[in-house]
Order: structure tokens, then sequence, then C-alpha cells
């Protein structure tokens, strides 16, 4: 053997011995590229950046201006993720305790109802409970006492009534999941219902509680939309309606925009680590225990339950059904007319006019074709990533499966606008691969955003694959590639099915990063519908977002549909 | 052999009905993102089509346009003086995907500042017929450079009015200071930004002082700022207004035809702005985008301009409202006001910071 043959093979002697550090590092590499990278850049750029420059000398003044400028801004922030939090964790607890531990009926309808509200799109969800909460809202006209919808309240209603569906997502199977035995062992030695729920079932579930309630807090610290549409008529400023003026509006103060990202991920990233903490402690609670487990639900009197399913029926007419018939009253109206004149014989004639403008409506067929091709290419490529690490994470002997599954996980506590601020430094200045200005940058952006929700989704059905099943595979000669592919994905195709039709309809609509990062020659959705209603297009956004939302109805059941056939 | 031969078969038909389906969707996916990036793609198709920044709607221009000359026209609409200042944020980044600017007059310096609109090859008939009111070009010149008439030719005329619910407003104001009333408090609107203009305008009536004092007086009377002018018109439609202010006439033309409850008075103390069409000059188009610009003020462009969300005044000479209710509304302005030219509202860059400065002091917008 010549000594280069020598060398050749004792290096491919070492790279096969080093294979999984080697995979662990480019993974990890990877991920660092889309999550540490613009954490530490938002930083970094929040002491360099002045006015329109990014790069500038080093200071501590944007930092001065942001702690002793305002900090009304950064109050309004915290008091209007708090409060929406709060509000959605309220709300979706009682919800989900009625639905999955009692025997109320009409639950199984509450539930897809209330699921529903998931499809309507951004802005339109807005401008909707500005009519009904707005001077002249129907709500405000059947109240007692005036409500007035641009106010940190008013911002805080809508927002926490927006993250319900999400909020019961995480908790209904929280609620589902507790063994009713101990609920029952308590009502035999005396304990009534309340005192039950006091101590038996809130004690079990509390874990859950406090991850549904951070995560609605993270999300609701990062976002635009209420603040856009809400805030910004109220002259009421939030970090993520600031940094989106300093970003986009001239002139640019990119100084500002940086500290107020920063702040953000500085808010968030307690929040991450608590979220984690909760997450970790739900399956620490976890109290199925085979034959013994049971969860039968919780018997209310007739009268009971009853009253309790028409208690959450008045709810979702509040949430969900009017602000929904607001928005189709809207959509087949000539122009704004209240929808309490439907009422009063004061209403003009309804017409399919908003409807037929959309035929012509060049720009919103682009940005319709554009986010449907952008949330598309981002899901696909979030399932195929969120499974691959899930994979790695907990059945490969790649290294570094720790390091990978936290920063897998870190995107969470990166809010949208910081999100899209690092990247605008990256891809332009760091990386200037030419993505910039793409619709890439955006994909990039949405899958960044949507990996860790998705890993935890898809995490338990990789977690449950045994691992017999894998060594079966090797037995017989597969390769890793072919493992996932005849192993892995035929057990997990459900779940993909399902969190891939969840995970298109929020990208479809997605505003933040969007109204970030668009290019001006590529209109996305979101933003073409906050353009609408700048135009005071009230008609044509409530058609859009009726269009919107049954288009993605029917896209989710297409796509659970297609799940279920399959399994069969 | 035949034991062997099935277990393959079984084998394989076992996998091949997996493998097939995940095989397909493989390929179906490989497929779907090579398809969709193409379509995403900058590629040649891309570049018959401009990009345009603008505040108003665009929809009939860029329809117009792409119906006479098969060139697509991309439009983004921002509010108030949103096309201005993205395009100068972009700017600073060396990102220009814009082909023009369709933009208000009032904030237009900041462009100009960074001497950005190009210069665009107009003859003198053309000017001449865009500015068509008196005092006009004269003034834009005095506030922005002679060359200002070749880089911003306006394509419309904004004409300050009143836009007020008819079944909540029986006597409609015709000024300013009618609005100080306190039948007032609270059921007013207006652009934020507009108030600037309102000062300007003021200042030429009643003199600094009274000006500053009307800004502070309206103020307390808790109008609600609005950004958009039809998010404007809309707040007094829904019921949440009496009275949108300082709103441009075409605002409610489309709506009014609707048989919608709005009427509009132009106001005694009339100013007027115009929107100009600009070509960037690092437009990424700009042959395209000068030859689309040359189309908005030519006869059938400004034609089209008339008809703009219901019909609105194009800045051709001679041209009337494309509607006849606002055009009568506007006739009835001329009749009481005869020997009153509207006060043009353009800014020079040391103005607009002077404006803006006293009006943050003033009322902290």
């Amino acid at each position: 053997m010549t000594a280069d043959g020598y060398y050749r093979s004792q290096l491919k002697g070492m790279m096969s011995a080093r294979r999984p550090q080697i995979y662990g590092g480019l993974i990890v590499l990877g991920l660092a590229l889309i999550t540490i990278l613009p954490l530490v850049t938002t930083f970094v750029i929040s002491f360099y950046a002045d006015g329109a420059s990014l790069l500038d000398e080093f200071s501590t003044a944007n930092w001065i201006d942001a702690i002793f400028g305002y900090p009304d801004v950064i109050l309004n922030t915290l008091v209007f993720a708090f409060g929406s939090a709060l509000l959605t964790t309220a709300l979706s607890v009682f919800i989900s305790w009625s639905i999955a531990r009692t025997n109320v009926p009409f639950g199984r309808i509450w539930y897809y109802l209330l699921f529903g509200m998931i499809f309507i799109p951004p802005i339109v969800w807005e401008a909707v409970w500005i009519r009904l909460l707005g001077p002249n809202g129907f709500y405000n006209a059947l109240l007692p006492f005036h409500l007035d919808v641009f106010s940190l309240y008013g911002m805080i209603l809508v927002q926490g009534i927006f993250m319900l569906p999400l909020s019961l997502i995480v908790l209904i199977p929280v609620f589902a999941n507790v063994d009713n035995s101990l609920e029952e062992a308590s009502r035999m030695s005396g304990g009534g219902v309340l005192r039950t729920i006091r101590s038996v079932t809130l004690p079990l579930v509390m874990p859950g509680i406090l991850a549904s309630f951070l995560l609605v807090l993270v999300i609701s610290l990062g976002n635009l939309r209420v603040p856009l549409m809400i805030g910004l008529p109220a002259d009421i400023y939030v970090l993520p309606s600031k940094i989106y003026e300093d970003a986009v509006q001239a002139p640019t103060q990119y100084g500002a925009a940086f500290v107020d990202g920063t702040l953000l991920i500085l808010f968030a990233l307690p929040i991450f680590y608590f979220y984690r903490k909760a997450l970790g402690d739900t399956g620490r609670y976890e109290t199925i225990g085979g034959e013994a487990f049971s969860q039968a639900p919780v018997e209310l009197s007739r009268r009971g339950r009853y009253l309790l399913s028409s208690v959450i029926g008045l709810l979702l007419v509040v949430v969900t059904v009017v602000p929904v018939l607001v928005m189709i009253h809207g959509s087949f109206s000539p122009y704004i007319v209240p929808f309490q004149d439907l009422f009063t014989g004061s209403h003009p004639s309804f017409t399919l006019q908003p409807y037929t403008v959309l035929l012509d409506d060049l720009t919103a067929q682009r940005a319709v074709r554009n986010s449907f091709i952008a949330a598309t290419i981002a899901t696909l490529l979030t399932i195929f990533g969120s499974v691959f690490l899930s994979w790695v994470v907990y059945k490969s002997d790649i290294a570094y499966r720790k390091v990978i599954d936290y920063m897998s996980f870190l995107p969470i506590a990166l809010t949208s606008v910081s999100l899209a601020l690092g990247f605008i430094v990256i891809f332009l200045r760091i990386f200037p691969i030419g993505i910039y200005g793409t619709i890439w940058i955006i994909v990039l952006a949405y899958v960044t955003r949507s990996l860790a929700t998705t890993i935890r989704v898809v995490t338990p059905s990789v977690q449950q694959i045994q691992d017999v099943l894998l060594e079966a595979g090797v037995m017989s000669g597969a390769n890793k590639v072919t493992r996932i592919r005849t192993i892995v994905f035929p057990l997990i195709l459900s779940t993909v099915h399902a969190v891939g039709a969840l995970r298109f309809a929020i990208l479809f609509h997605e505003l933040p990063v969007s109204l970030l990062l668009q290019p001006a020659n590529l209109p996305l959705l979101a933003p073409y519908l906050y353009e609408l209603s700048v135009q005071g297009n009230y008609p044509r956004l409530a058609a859009i977002g009726v269009c919107v939302t049954a288009f993605l109805v029917v896209a989710t059941v297409v796509i659970h549909r297609l799940g279920s056939s399959d399994d069969t | 052999m035949t034991d062997d031969r099935t277990r393959g078969c079984s084998y394989r038909c076992g996998e091949t009905t997996r493998r097939s389906v995940l095989g397909a969707t493989g390929g179906l996916s490989a497929a779907a993102l090579t398809g969709l990036a193409g379509c995403l793609g900058n590629g040649e198709e891309e570049s018959e089509e401009l990009t345009v920044y603008t505040n108003i709607p665009f929809e009939e221009i860029a329809d117009g346009y792409e119906e006479e000359t098969g060139v697509g026209v991309n439009y983004v609409t921002l509010q108030g003086q949103e096309p201005i200042t993205r395009y100068v944020a972009e700017a600073d980044q060396e990102q220009y995907d814009v082909d023009a600017i369709c933009c208000n007059s009032t904030g237009m310096w900041q462009l100009f500042e960074d001497d950005i609109p190009a210069t665009l090859d107009l003859s003198d008939e053309q000017i001449d017929r865009q500015f068509s009111l008196s005092g006009m070009a004269e003034t834009y010149q005095d506030r922005l450079g002679d060359d200002v008439l070749q880089r911003a030719p306006p394509i419309l005329l904004q004409i300050g009015a009143f836009h007020y619910h008819t079944e909540s407003v029986s006597d409609p104001p015709t000024s300013y200071l009618d609005l100080l009333d306190d039948r007032w408090e609270g059921e007013t609107c207006t652009q934020p930004f507009t108030m600037m203009y309102v000062l300007q305008a003021l200042e030429e009536h009643l003199g600094t002082e009274e000006a500053e004092e009307y800004i502070l007086d309206y103020h307390d009377l808790d109008p609600q700022y609005i950004g958009g002018g039809g998010s404007n018109v809309q707040s007094v439609l829904g019921g949440d207004n009496d009275l949108a202010k300082y709103i441009w006439g075409f605002y409610s033309s489309q709506e009014i035809s609707d048989g919608a409850p709005i009427d509009l008075t132009f106001v005694d103390e009339l100013s007027f702005s115009t929107q100009v069409m600009i070509r960037p000059e690092n437009a990424p188009n700009p042959e395209a985008a000068e030859e689309f610009i040359e189309w908005t003020i030519s006869e059938s462009g400004q034609e089209i301009v008339q008809s703009l969300a219901g019909g609105s005044i194009p800045a051709r000479e001679g041209m009337e409202y494309g509607h006849d209710h606002v055009q009568q509304r506007w006739e009835e302005w001329q009749d009481a006001h005869p020997d009153t030219d509207p006060f043009p509202t353009v800014q020079s860059p040391e103005s607009a910071q002077e404006y803006a400065d006293r009006i943050d002091e003033l009322i902290g917008l």
C-alpha cells in the first residue's frame, strides 16, 4: 500500500468513526444559522445601527433611548401580552374542562366551531372586531356601557379571543388525559365538583395550563396584527408596531428597531425556558397507567350540563358566530354598513360586487398565488425538517442530540418581528447569497418560525415508533434514508397530514414576517389584506376573508381525508 | 423457488404499495417544489411587469394600462406618505424593486431630498397641460427646484373636502372653524399626517397664531386619527364618526353612486395637492416605467384617472371630476369663491420639517 493510500484509508476510517459527530455538527451548524445567528445578530446590531445605517460606530445610545425614551411602549407590550395570555388561558381552561372532562352536550360541535376561528385571516378578524366594538359597533349598540376597541383592553380582548383555538389544541388533550379514577376517589370521599376541580384536576393539569399560557404569551409578545389595526389609530404603540415603523418607514431607525427586537427576545427567553420546563412537567405528571386508567367524564346533572353547554354556546356565539356573520354581511354589502342596520329596515340591497371584482383583481390573485406557493413550500420543508430532527434526536445515534433538541426549540423565543430583523442583516450583510428581496427569505423565515411548534406535534409520533422496527430495517440491509422512508413516514403519516393542514392554514395568511420581508414585486396575502384595510375597502376585505376561510376549511378537510384513506 | 417468488412478490407487493404511495408523494413533493420555485423566479416573464408604490386606489390605472399595452402593473397600495417613506427606507438598503412611485405632492420632498426622482423626457406642452391650476407650477418650482416639472408630473388633483354622513349631519360645515363647535366633539376623524397641511392652509387664511390655536382647539375635541382616506370615509359610513375632515374629494364618489348616505363639501379655506408620478433613478425597468408615466398623463390615461374610485379629477387642463355629483359640489365652491384660487400645499424639505415639528409640539402627532 502506498503512503497516499495508507493516509486515505486512515482518514476514511477516522471519518467513519466520527460520522455521528460530523453529522451532528453539521445539523447544529445549520440550526445555528437560522436560530442562534438571528438572535446574536439582532443583539449585536442594536449597538452598531444608527439611522438607516446597519453598521455604524459602537454606541449604547440606542439602548439608552429605548429605556429612557419610551418606557410606555415597553409597558404596553408587556400588559398587552400578559393580558391576552391571561384572557385566553382563562377562557380555554373553562372550555377545555367542560368539553374534555364533563358530559356536556354538543362539546364536539363547540370545539369545531372554536377551532374554525383559526382559518379566519388576520386583518379581516381585526376589521370585524372594529365593526363590533367600534364607536357604532354592533356589540356597543347592545351593551349598556361603551367598550372602546381602540384601547389597550380592546387590543387584549381581540388578541385574547383570537388565540383561543391554539390554546384549546394544547389544553384539550391535557384535560382529556387526566385519570378519572382520581376525581372519582375525591368525590367518593365527599368532595363536590368544585372541590374536586380545585384539589385534584387543577394540580394535575397545571403544567399543561402553564405551557399553554406561556405559548400564548410569547406569541402575543410578537403580535403585529392587533397593534397595527387597533393600536395605531389610538396611538398605542407596542414593540412590534414600533419595530415595523422604524424598519420600514422613513426616516429609518434601525438602531431603535434592533434594540426593540432584542428586548422582545429578552422578554421571550425566560418564557421559552419556563415553557420547556412546563412541557417536561406535563410529561412527568401524566397519569396514563394501563388498565386502571379511566377517562370517563365527570357526570353533571341534566340541568347542570345543559346550563354549562348553554354558557359555552353563548360564549361561542359572541366570539365566533357573530363575528363570522358580520364578516359575511360585510362581504355582501355595497359599502360599509353597520350590522345592526339589518334589523332597522334601513339596510341597502345586498350585492355580489365585492366577490365579482375579485375576478379582475390581479393583485389579489397574485397575492393569493404567492402566499399559496410560499406556504406550500414552507409547510413541506417544515414537515420534513421536523420529522428529520425528531428522528435525529430520538431515534439516531448522531452526536449532540440534546443540543439539536434545544436549538430546534429556540425559534419559539424569536418573535416573528425579531426573526425578520435578524434575517435582514444576515442575508443582506453577513451572507448576501441573493435571497434577500426574494420569496425564499420569506420561506426560510416561515420554516424557522414553524419548526419548533411542528416538532412538538410530530415528536410523540416519532417516539412511538418501536426500535425493533428500525432494527428490522437495519437487519434487512436498508440504509437510513430507506428506513425513514419505509418505516418512519408510513407510521407518522396521519400526524403529518394533521399538522401539515394546520401549518399551511397558519402560514397562508401569516403577517409579521410577510410584512417586514415581502419584496415589493411579490405581493403576499396578509400584507395585501392590510392594504385593503388601509384603503377602507371593507366589503372586498370581508369577501376575501370569506373566500380564504372557506378555502382553508375545505383544504384542511381534504388533507385530513387523504390522511384517513391512507390509514385504512 | 415458488416460495421465494411468492415471498419476493409478497415483499414487493407489500412494499410496492407503500413505496408507490411514498414514492409518488416524494416525487410529487419534489416536482411541486421545483414547479413552485419556477413560478416564483424573477424570470423573463416577470420583466414585463412594472411595480408601483401608490397610496390611492390604483386598480383602474393598472388594468387600463395592461389592457392597452399588455404590460402588467403590480401595485402596492400603502397609506398616507408610506409609498415615499418605504421607498426611501428600501433605497437606504440599496433595494430597488420599484419602477414608479405614485405619491402625494405634499410629501415628495423626501424623495427630492435624496435625489431619487429621475428626470423624464416631457414636452413643454405636456407640462403645461398637467400643471393646470393658476400658480401651481411656480409654487412647485419655488419649493423643489426648477426641474420638478420634469421629475414629478401630476396625474390627479387632490382637493380637500369634508365628507359627512347625511343621516347624522343636516347642516354641513363649510369652514374649518365650524368644526370647533361642541357638536363635533368626538364625531370627526382625519388622517394624522394631514394636520400639517391644515396648519399651512389656515396660516394662509388666518395667520400663524390663529392657525396654531385652531389646531389645538380642534385636537381638544377628540377627533379620531385614522390612516388612509378610504378608511376615514368608511368610518363615517359605519357610523363611527359623523364627518371626515380634509379627505380628497374623490374618496366618496363610488359610495355616492352606490346610494350610500354620504356627501361632501369643499371647505372655504381650500387647499389642494396633487398625486404625482415619479420614476426613481434606480428603477429596475426605467424605459418601461417612463412609458407608463407618460401614458398616465396622456389623454387615454387621464380618462382612466377620471374614472378612478368612482370618479376623480385628473390634473390635465380642462378635465372635470368623473362623477356628476362631486363635480356639482366643486362647481358650487367655485361659484361661491369666484376670486379665490385654491392654495397649493407642497413642501420644501425645510418647510416640511418645520411644519412637522410644530404639529408635534402642538398636539404630539
